[in-house]
């Protein structure tokens, strides 16, 4: 099967790797060892300096993209092992999920009234006053009671 | 006499008074049941138009009454005349003529807000009264004709020649056939009704086929006049306090999303100056003076006057208060008399003993615009004076104006500090009283008053000089010192008396104007700290809504094409935060 073969730089996280031309670095055509999981797939290709770097692949006839975990060498062989990328596999079903987000980057899908529960203040805080515009008089003024009906 | 009637679980007030403007049909329609409007009229004006309302009455089977009316103003006012028709034919001779005197048998007579009912008076019955003969129409297969239930162009003509407005109304609620069980459709023999309705301006013409007398939107075409409905539904309570809309209501509604405005009424109206026991004065520094040189004066007879009357007890309270009370007080001053002794002393007089003074409001803005504005990032106290320092809850005044104001009673001294916030945005609403503190604002002045009632009384006949001595000296010294051991008859002395609180001489020393004070955090906040943490969101978004950073709380619907274990991963990985 037709095995491609990338370096990129992308985040794990990222949901759509930058997949191009610059950065596929070999097509190579590989078989899977037997009894070998899909998700976690050890492929048996030809010896090729050019994918050692590699970090990671594209397996076309699973349908699947996966993190290159580790390339082991054998004689005028090389095993790749590889880890799906659940992400880059199914970019388009996730994209379209309804999701209940905690977090996001942007303050306009964010709600900046929640308590973040992650924030950091110093110790020392700052402290202000407020007046009031009307104050008590200073000066004081007499109030007589006196019994009786003046 | 209020009631209402409760219809599919909705209660529905119907009160007193029934009226309707000109040229207004009053429909009410359902298929099955009827649908009460209430309406509430002031007066209307017109002389072919109802003007003021009619009671609405009900039986003991809870059928709403009325009548054909006339209406006519005279010495006692406007009165109008609804009559209660009798079981058989209840309808109005051509020349039916209103009685012109009391009791009105027969008829019910509405005059201001009173009803009689051959005499009784209306307003004392409970629904549960029964009125005998009480069936207002009904009709028979025919058509109704308005003007065989009504007046004439003729009668009207000899009504109006006797003063009287004809009718020109009627209202129909209920009615009953001849067995007084059952309900005539005017449409038919089903004894449920569809319509109920009111002709207005009636036409003083016999043609049937006026418009005015149809009821409109309805088409009846021939037929016309109305359609008595049949009430269905369970009478609520008759009980005031279950009345929303009563004052002294028990029931003080409900709030659920939504509050309701309280705030500070005022003082009270009545005080101890409206009483005659005692009269509050606000003296100038001057008049002070020449109130305590009087009382201090070596006069003899002053001094006996005053003795025989003890008017240093008549001085119930002297002290200062931080509020300009000039404007509490009369225009001219008048004399001062204690004991019943007039000092001579020119004082004004004070015109109220309960005042406010209103400190005056300021809006507390936020500073972050996100949650460490608020408790328990952001706290907040307040100052006030002659009350200290009190804490307040940040959430309560942030964004908000805060408005201080004091409720000050003159004779004491003691006020209470209220606190109002106004808020109005799309966390909260609200604009009331949050916030009520007491202290005491007034200074007292002590003065040494003696009782010396007794102690002269004994020496009219003993060492007067000795006596003045006392007085004109330091009394206090005076009397201590040896004035009692030389008058007989008075062996411990004259009783002194301090009067004032000296506590309360600390508002003297407080700062006199309100604040509140804020500490707000300071926040450490990274670079691009919302690229790799993110700001709390808590909202549902479709994935491709977003971008940059993402943590997810929860997927609403999984659907991705994928297996079990890729489903689980996936969420997995969405909930410790992926960037979209």
């Amino acid at each position: 099967m037709q095995i491609k073969f990338y370096k990129i730089t992308d985040d794990k996280r990222q949901l759509n790797k930058t997949l191009t031309a610059s950065n596929l670095k070999k097509t190579l055509t590989g078989e899977l060892k037997i009894d070998t999981d899909i998700l976690n797939p050890i492929l048996e290709v030809g010896y090729d300096a050019d994918i050692l770097t590699c970090n990671y692949m594209e397996i076309p006839a699973l349908g699947r993209y996966y993190f290159i975990e580790n390339i082991t060498t054998s004689t005028q062989r090389l095993l790749v092992a590889g880890h799906v990328d659940v992400l880059q596999t199914y970019a388009a079903d996730i994209s379209n999920l309804k999701c209940v987000i905690a977090r996001q980057e942007s303050p306009t899908r964010s709600n900046k009234y929640l308590n973040d529960g992650m924030w950091k203040n110093l110790q020392p805080k700052d402290v202000l006053t407020c007046p009031f515009p009307n104050a008590f008089n200073n000066e004081g003024y007499y109030v007589l009671a006196v019994g009786g009906d003046s | 006499m209020g009631f209402g009637i409760n219809y599919l679980g909705q209660d529905i007030w119907v009160g007193d008074y029934f009226g309707f403007p000109t040229g207004s049909c009053a429909i009410l329609e359902n298929a099955t049941a009827f649908s009460l409007i209430s309406y509430i009229f002031d007066h209307m004006d017109g002389f072919a138009s109802p003007t003021g309302a009619t009671k609405v009455f009900m039986d003991s089977s809870h059928n709403l009454i009325f009548g054909i009316g006339y209406q006519y103003t005279d010495n006692n006012g406007l009165r109008t005349f609804i009559k209660v028709a009798n079981t058989n034919d209840g309808f109005l001779s051509e020349n039916e003529t209103i009685p012109t005197s009391a009791p009105w048998n027969g008829w019910i007579m509405v005059s201001g807000d009173r009803a009689w009912y051959n005499g009784i008076d209306l307003d004392n019955i409970t629904y549960d009264d029964y009125f005998l003969n009480s069936i207002m129409f009904y009709q028979n297969n025919a058509s109704l004709y308005p003007y065989w239930y009504g007046p004439t162009a003729e009668s009207i003509d000899s009504d109006r020649a006797q003063g009287y407005a004809p009718a020109n109304f009627i209202i129909c609620f209920g009615t009953k056939d001849a067995s007084g069980t059952s309900y005539v459709n005017f449409e038919g023999s089903t004894p449920l009704l569809t319509h109920a309705g009111m002709l207005t301006n009636w036409a003083d013409t016999n043609n049937h086929t006026d418009p005015s007398y149809t009821l409109s939107d309805i088409g009846y075409g021939s037929q016309y006049a109305y359609n008595p409905i049949h009430i269905i539904g369970a009478l609520v309570t008759n009980n005031s306090n279950e009345d929303p809309s009563n004052p002294n209501s028990y029931y003080g509604g409900s709030y659920g999303w939504r509050g309701s405005s309280v705030k500070f009424g005022g003082p009270l109206t009545n005080s101890l100056i409206d009483t005659g026991f005692a009269t509050l004065f606000a003296p100038t520094k001057a008049q002070v003076r020449d109130l305590a040189n009087y009382m201090w004066s070596s006069d003899l007879v002053d001094n006996l006057k005053k003795l025989w009357s003890d008017p240093m007890d008549s001085i119930i309270a002297f002290g200062l208060i931080p509020l300009n009370i000039s404007g509490f007080r009369e225009n001219t001053t008048s004399n001062v008399i204690i004991g019943n002794i007039d000092t001579g002393v020119d004082m004004y007089k004070l015109t109220q003993q309960f005042v406010e003074f209103d400190c005056g409001a300021i809006n507390i803005r936020e500073n972050f615009n996100n949650a460490l504005d608020y408790d328990p990032f952001t706290t907040a106290s307040l100052y006030l004076p002659y009350c200290g320092f009190v804490p307040l809850k940040a959430n309560d005044i942030m964004a908000s104006d805060v408005h201080v104001f004091y409720a000050i009673d003159l004779l004491s001294g003691d006020c209470v500090a209220h606190v109002e916030v106004n808020k109005y945005n799309e966390f909260a609403k609200i604009d009331s009283e949050v916030y009520q503190y007491r202290g005491n604002c007034m200074i007292q002045l002590p003065i040494t008053g003696a009782n010396y009632a007794n102690f002269y009384k004994n020496l009219v006949m003993g060492p007067i000089q000795s006596a003045t001595q006392a007085i004109g000296g330091n009394p206090v010294d005076s009397i201590k010192s040896g004035v009692a051991s030389c008058i007989s008859g008075v062996m411990d002395g004259p009783d002194i008396s301090r009067g004032g609180n000296y506590g309360g001489a600390s508002a003297a020393l407080m700062t006199g104007r309100p604040y509140i004070i804020l500490s707000r955090p300071n926040q450490q906040w990274p670079e691009d700290y919302n690229k790799y943490v993110g700001y709390p969101s808590f909202v549902t978004y479709k994935l491709s809504d977003c971008k940059g950073f993402t943590m997810v709380e929860g997927v609403i619907d999984n659907t991705v094409a994928a297996t079990d274990t890729e489903k689980a991963e996936i969420e997995k990985i969405l909930k410790e935060g992926v960037i979209l």
